[in-house]
């Protein structure tokens, strides 16, 4: 057998379990010591509060999308993923909602996830009730789509209709059908800040949207809104696990390039 | 303050549950053959999904009847929602997914109305490429580059050029793009786990 | 009438009409073959060995008469058909010809449909269950419910989670059925339509030959699995179709459809460049 099919048998044979507690306890170990660390900013979160004062200035609607986030069983990786948006998805719009409550704009959302509509009531609720002006909330304003194509062809119909003064779309869209809201927005002046899941997603947010953040920045929301240190630290902590695997890398191909591996 | 902390937990109760809940069905992954502890969890949540959809079809419904009643300007859409929505689950009820009017409609609705949005994301990715694609800085006009390159790799254009182009081209795809799109996954990855660390420390929630 | 020249519908329109002009007399133009989509083919045609899992290397001969072929609808084929319908024909053309058994799951009611509404109509006609090949060479689950842990759970047995198949028929009673049940060994092919999750369930294990075929889009991240060795090759998109058109030897439409493509690069490359030149003149005129 030779050195790299026992490497391979070996990395085959390592739990997820196993990496998940080795990650787990280096995040653990980043929340005591490094509390205190300055992060940089990351535009979703900035951007989408600029996107509120936007709306406030022009008088038009906030549209809060974020698509296919929410719980699903696919069971793979890329139907989990969705799943880690929700809290930060949620954390975001209460802080878009208690800025719109102040300013007293009106923000509707999209989703295609039943159980995340039930939870973005809760969060929007407390949010209008957070900016003083808990009467400003509209239920009916958070919008239930049973699929992608009803949640693309309704935005596209009010982007013109509104139209919206801004769109925050922080979530999971699908096979880039996002890029049809972002130009019907842009058609409509509307300011647009954008953070997917899929990098194929993204990509269209690259292409066509004012801000935009990666999927890791956008997991991590809830902790740049928190004025909490030990989510901040947990966050750092992630570096040291990236330090580590390049470290990997980049030794496995020195020792694969000399032939030892 | 006992009183406080009474209600403290019972704020982060559907935290913890999340996090239960999320590890025991996250077992099966790492458990082989899954237990049936596990496996009646996930079942039980997969069946419950659909009456959170109930429950949000309803509202829905509920939100463009309202419409109607005050006389909104979308009153024909909403009419249309509400039509088609009683129409499929009367469909739904009587024939279910096996009807053959069910299958005539979606195949001739649903389908067509995916096919219309996978049109328009075709020209809507071209859109901005008119729209906003100016080499305003060295980065922009290296991924103009980059995108003229796709469209040459993907096209005959490039070989009717030159072979070395779709070369080039498939190199940028199999390699470059298949690298970053693994360190986007491993990014997010670890991002996820850091996400369970924060909910394990109550840092994260799952209600306001 | 007063045209507006700076409105974006317009683009809209010239997209339209150059599809519909080349669509009217499509022509077949050169175009290389990638190297995913060459071991695609060949791991049809001739094979392969795999050993992710080294303890236990599995060879597959080649797509022969029995073979037993998996066929995963569970991606984003519903979105992505567009992109994959005439690779998908192909490669099912294919597999027909060599006498290929193959079971079709689709893992949503978007998928099924959109196999229903293009696809198994033009193999097997509007009454699937009635043709020859069903139950013989052809058996359809359709959509049952459960993602990639259905898969998991199918690797021990499939008929002792789905024991029918879409029209209700026992699988214990269905003859291409009686050898196809474990699919950790049973199944000799999968062939994902932008499935994911395939490398962990299946190949690390167990060494099964994984194929995948996806729209162009998906090849962003499909390209990382087949790069890592865990898929044994790739169709992508209307080209892909053209590739495997032309390494079969199958006639069809997604050689032609090259045309339509190529005229919408063109119009896009000159449209930027044009806009590119124009922002470069308005910038040394201020």
């Amino acid at each position: 057998m030779t050195m790299n099919q026992l490497v391979l048998q070996a990395l085959v044979r390592v739990d997820v379990l196993g990496v998940f507690i080795a990650f787990f306890l280096v995040l653990l170990g980043a929340s005591f010591t490094l509390r205190g660390v300055s992060l940089r900013s990351i535009p979703t979160v900035e951007a989408s509060l600029e996107a509120v004062r936007a709306c406030s200035e022009k008088g038009n609607p906030l549209l809060f999308d974020t698509g296919w986030t929410g719980a699903n069983f696919w069971g793979h990786s890329s139907g989990l993923t969705t799943l880690c948006f929700v809290p930060a998805t949620l954390e975001l719009l209460r802080a878009i909602s208690r800025e719109s409550g102040k300013l007293g704009v009106r923000v509707i959302t999209g989703t295609t996830n039943a159980v995340y509509a039930l939870m973005s009531h809760d969060f929007m609720q407390r949010g209008f009730a957070e900016s003083g002006h808990p009467e400003r909330f509209i239920p009916t304003d958070i919008r239930f789509y049973p699929d992608n194509t009803a949640l693309n062809l309704s935005d596209v119909e009010m982007a013109h209709r509104l139209p919206f003064g801004a769109a925050v779309m922080v979530g999971g869209h699908n096979q880039t059908s996002n890029v049809v809201i972002y130009e019907a927005l842009a058609t409509e002046g509307a300011m647009i800040v954008a953070g997917e899941i899929w990098p194929n997603d993204n990509s269209m947010a690259a292409l066509a949207a004012d801000y935009m953040s990666f999927s890791e920045e956008n997991i991590a929301i809830g902790s740049y809104l928190s004025d909490d240190p030990v989510p901040k630290a947990i966050l750092a902590g992630e570096d040291i696990i990236k330090v580590f695997l390049i470290a990997i890398v980049i030794i496995g191909g020195i020792l694969a390039g000399a032939g030892v591996w | 303050m006992g009183q406080q902390s009474q209600t403290n937990i019972v704020q982060e109760l559907p935290t913890i549950l999340g996090v239960i809940g999320l590890f025991i069905i996250a077992s099966l992954y790492w458990t082989e053959p899954g237990w049936e502890g596990a496996l009646v969890i996930r079942n039980a949540t997969t069946l419950s999904l659909p009456f959170a959809t109930i429950i949000t079809v309803g509202l829905l419904i509920r939100r463009h009847a309202r419409n109607i009643i005050r006389r909104e300007e979308t009153t024909p859409y909403d009419a249309i929602t509400i039509g088609s929505a009683v129409l499929i689950v009367l469909l739904g009820l009587v024939g279910g997914m096996a009807d053959p009017t069910m299958a005539a409609l979606y195949a001739n609705v649903n389908v067509i109305g995916t096919m219309a949005v996978i049109s328009a994301i075709s020209i809507s990715v071209f859109s901005p490429m008119i729209r906003i694609y100016r080499a305003k800085t060295p980065i922009m006009g290296f991924l103009i580059l980059l995108s003229i390159l796709a469209l040459f790799t993907y096209t005959p254009i490039g070989e009717m050029i030159h072979p070395a182009i779709p070369r080039l081209g498939d190199f940028v795809q199999i390699w470059i793009s298949g690298a970053s799109d693994s360190a986007f996954w491993i990014s997010t990855y670890i991002g996820a786990v850091a996400l369970i660390t924060r909910m394990i420390l109550l840092k994260e929630r799952l209600r306001p | 009438m007063n045209i507006k020249w700076k409105d974006t519908r317009l683009i809209y329109l010239v997209i339209f009409l150059v599809i519909f002009g080349t669509s009217l007399t499509p022509i077949t133009l050169p175009l290389p073959v990638v190297q995913w989509s060459k071991e695609f083919y060949k791991v049809i045609d001739e094979g392969v060995t795999v050993s992710v899992n080294p303890d236990n290397p599995r060879h597959f001969a080649g797509v022969k008469e029995g073979t037993r072929v998996m066929i995963l609808n569970s991606g984003e084929t519903a979105k992505l058909w567009g992109d994959m319908s005439e690779a998908v024909k192909a490669v099912w053309t294919d597999l027909r010809r060599r006498g290929a058994h193959i079971l079709l799951w689709s893992s949503s009611v978007d998928n099924q449909a959109i196999l229903d509404k293009y696809l198994i109509p033009y193999f097997y006609g509007l009454d699937p269950q009635s043709h020859s090949d069903y139950g013989v060479s052809f058996v359809d689950l359709g959509f049952v419910a459960g993602g990639n842990a259905l898969l998991e759970q199918w690797r021990t047995s499939l008929r002792a989670i789905t024991p029918v198949d879409r029209y209700g028929n026992s699988l214990a009673d269905i003859p291409m059925m009686q050898n196809f049940d474990a699919m950790r060994i049973d199944c000799d092919l999968i062939i994902g339509l932008d499935a994911r999750g395939l490398e962990s369930i299946y190949v690390i294990r167990y060494n099964t030959p994984v194929l995948e075929m996806g729209g162009t889009d998906s090849a962003g991240y499909l390209a990382l699995s087949y790069t890592a060795g865990y898929f044994q090759g790739m169709i992508m998109g209307q080209r892909g179709g053209a590739e495997y058109e032309f390494l079969s030897g199958i006639p069809g439409r997604a050689s032609a459809y090259m045309l339509n493509s190529m005229a919408i690069a063109l119009i896009v490359t000159v449209a930027i460049v044009v806009g590119n030149i124009q922002y470069l003149m308005s910038r040394r005129e201020t």
